[in-house]
């Protein structure tokens, strides 16, 4: 028995080993480090399934110029020290060109080591403290970065502000984390500049359990709108306790907490809540694209429910096939090559998916515009068309 | 010419190398770590497909730590629940003096060390009065207080945002590669291993042992119970923040979410799985579980790349053959690897011969 158990285990692994070493020499490598176990691990299995069937679909139409695509997604469960060694695994042994990053935090700390490594990270983390090359040359993002999208939630507050005798109040609504804080600053400086009153902050921990206190301390300064970053999962409870303890606030979730699955999980308390994103929702009907990524998922993950995050998991396969397919017609698929391709994008089209981008050396924010969505009836409404912020050097990289 | 081992007198009985083939095949091993293993790591990186440079590495770090716990532990009896704390005080002294105070490493390494001494110490004050299952609530105590000072101290610590931690360097020397830093850690390991085995050779090391076995004994042949066990923990956090400092250099980055819960219970896991009060048990330990994350990661990783369709199923699988083996490890050698190696070593010292 024991010795049969040895065997087989040797035998697993080598062919495991196999497998990993016999592959055909045509093959283009990327690395991806996504959440599939932790805190934010629904919205990983989302974008990882995206990912996957958008990486199928490039092999099926043709590949990186004729060569192989191969994803290599590794589950860093949302922590540092994990995807640090994941990372060294990628460059090192996989010698991937560049990698997707999910987590926030992994980025902020990988910015030193991949600018050190030269080594693109294509991340979703959309903060704008990645966006100014003089200081992460190596990071780049998808589409309109967290401050510039709770700017435009800000501007559109004010644009629909109908009471003239009063300031509109605002409360923001995060964990205590890199990516709970990274839309504060220039939040606050905007509501300043546009005459929106900002209330005591609420931190709400994730994974979160319980927000009724803060929620109870929230409904004493009464703001006229909550702006709540956090991930659908945690935001749903944050929604659901805000209705039992009675606050009257309108919540405006941003584009992480805004998917399809917040109205099931918070059922009733999502209605009415409004949202800012960039990604078409699952199913939108005005995209062209969308018929294609349908066909895949139902062929692939039927008993699956998709969400916009899964379309956001395309989006970045497109904009990854794009780029390598640069570097390899230029026949260099170094990692110096791929950042040269990236700045090269200029109004790249993703196909409706998000809006078009354009990276250049000098400023790596692909994009500055948001539509504004509200949940009517568990379904993810337009309300508001394209609007763009703008690039404001005031606000660049901060 | 004796015809086997002997035990004479009690010098001989305390010898570290019982045999001078032990020792032999210990510096052949010291060796290969130097000259021998940094040389073929990128051929061992293509045959496992993990990072096996890192893996040594972090393997290092964690043997550091797992003696002190160890220590504290396996020899003393007292159960800590605050390691991982005591590791990110290390951790952010060493780069809070280099940083913001200008220490060079060789002096900031053994401060990060001493103040985690002297934090150990005093979270080890209620061991007086508490003991078991208490003692370690009293520690647990420690983990929370630490993990929220450090998030919270925004303007020492870089609260959330965690803070950049310069590369170690040594007068000119900077240690600013893998291989470079993989040096650093196996003399720093191997001076703490040797600490280790020496301690218990001591008057201290006895006392700790016999506080271990029967604190109302030791009291009664003079062992001052308060002085011995706050040394105990004094020493254990000591190593916890060398650990913790070189974790902090080589990772470059610190955030408190490094140093949870999650890492003090890893350290005990460390110490059982190796064996608790056996200097080699800490090793053991450390190889076991650090090799084990990584190799579960990387059949996890190339299931994935074969059949991408089922990668969250690989995901969880790895999580529960990681509890798996850790529980089958537990039934089949609750004594610990250490123990099995004994087995082992007797089984071939006789072979083919034995009876």
């Amino acid at each position: 028995m024991k010795k049969w158990i040895m065997t087989f285990s040797v035998l697993c692994f080598v062919m495991l080993m196999g497998m990993g070493t016999a592959q055909a020499q045509k093959v283009v490598k990327w690395g991806a480090l996504i959440d599939l176990s932790g805190p934010t691990s629904d919205w990983g299995k989302q974008q990882a399934a995206g990912q996957i069937d958008a990486a199928r679909w490039i092999n099926d139409t043709g590949g990186i110029n004729g060569k192989e695509f191969k994803l290599i997604v590794m589950d860093d469960a949302y922590g540092i020290d994990k995807a640090m060694g994941y990372y060294k695994t990628l460059k090192d042994v996989e010698q991937v060109p560049g990698l997707y990053i999910q987590s926030t935090g992994t980025a902020l700390s990988l910015k030193e080591l991949v600018t050190r490594d030269k080594m693109p990270m294509f991340g979703a983390s959309f903060t704008s403290k990645l966006m100014d090359p003089s200081k992460t040359p190596y990071n780049f993002i998808v589409t309109t970065t967290y401050e510039d999208m709770s700017r435009i939630a800000l501007k559109w507050i004010k644009d629909n502000w109908k009471d003239k005798s009063r300031k509109p109040k605002v409360v923001h609504i995060y964990p205590d984390n890199p990516y709970g804080r990274a839309h504060l600053k220039p939040a606050k400086m905007y509501a300043e500049e546009i005459g929106i009153e900002t209330g005591p902050d609420q931190i709400v921990h994730w994974p979160t359990a319980d927000a009724k206190s803060q929620m109870i301390t929230m409904k004493e300064y009464n703001p006229d709108f909550a702006f709540i970053t956090s991930t659908a999962m945690n935001a749903a409870v944050i929604l659901k306790d805000a209705k039992e303890v009675g606050v009257k606030t309108q919540f405006v979730v941003n584009i992480r907490s805004l998917d399809e699955n917040l109205p099931l999980l918070a059922g009733k308390a999502a209605d009415g809540v409004y949202g800012v994103t960039t990604v078409v929702p699952y199913g939108a009907k005005e995209v062209a694209f969308m018929k294609t990524m349908m066909d895949y998922h139902e062929k692939f993950r039927k008993a699956e429910k998709p969400t916009l995050v899964y379309c956001e998991g395309w989006a970045n396969i497109l904009v990854i096939s794009e780029v390598l397919k640069g570097a390899d017609k230029k026949g260099d698929l170094s990692s110096t090559a791929v950042k040269a391709e990236f700045e090269n994008l200029k109004d790249f089209d993703l196909k409706g998916i998000v809006p078009p981008i354009t990276i250049t050396a000098k400023d790596h924010a692909p994009a500055t515009k948001a539509k504004m969505y509200q949940i009517k009836d568990g379904k993810l409404v337009p309300v508001s068309d394209w609007i763009d912020i703008g690039r404001d050097p005031k606000y660049f990289g901060i | 010419m004796p015809s086997g081992l002997f035990h004479e007198n009690y010098s001989n009985d305390e010898r570290i190398f019982q045999t001078l083939w032990v020792k032999g095949w210990l510096w052949v091993f010291i060796l290969f770590l130097f000259f021998g293993f940094p040389f073929i790591v990128s051929d061992l990186n293509k045959i496992l497909r993990f990072n096996v440079l890192h893996t040594a590495i972090l393997t290092g770090i964690f043997v550091i730590g797992a003696h002190g716990i160890n220590i504290l532990t396996g020899y003393t009896g007292q159960i800590s629940l605050g390691h991982g704390a005591f590791m990110a005080v290390g951790a952010y002294t060493s780069a809070i003096l280099m940083t913001k105070a200008g220490f060079p490493f060789i002096l900031s390494l053994p401060c990060a060390g001493l103040l985690t001494a002297a934090v150990g110490m005093v979270f080890g004050v209620p061991s007086l009065r508490l003991r078991g299952l208490y003692l370690c609530i009293a520690t647990l105590a420690a983990q929370f207080i630490i993990e929220f000072t450090i998030r919270r101290w925004t303007g020492l610590t870089g609260g959330t945002q965690g803070m950049f931690v310069p590369y170690a360097a040594i007068g000119g020397f900077i240690f600013d590669n893998d291989k470079k830093f993989y040096y650093l850690v196996m003399v720093l390991a191997i001076a703490t291993t040797a600490f280790t085995k020496n301690l218990f050779r001591t008057k201290p090391g006895r006392a700790f042992i016999a506080v271990r076995d029967r604190y109302f004994a030791a009291e009664l042949i003079g062992v001052n119970l308060f002085k011995y066990r706050i040394l105990s923990f004094g020493i254990s956090s000591f190593l916890a923040g060398i650990a913790g400092a070189l974790w902090a250099h080589y990772i470059s980055l610190i955030i408190y979410e490094q140093f949870t819960i999650h890492l003090s219970i890893k350290y005990l896991a460390i110490v059982i799985i190796g064996g608790l009060g056996s200097v080699l048990g800490g090793i053991f330990g450390s190889i076991f579980y650090v090799g084990l994350e990584q190799l579960l990661e990387v059949m996890s990783k190339e299931l994935s790349a074969s059949f991408p369709l089922l990668i969250t199923y690989f995901v969880s699988i790895k999580e529960i053959m990681f509890g798996l083996i850790i529980i089958l490890f537990l039934i089949f050698e609750p004594d610990g690897l250490a123990a099995r190696w004994r087995t082992v070593k007797a089984y071939w010292k006789l072979w083919p011969f034995s009876y």
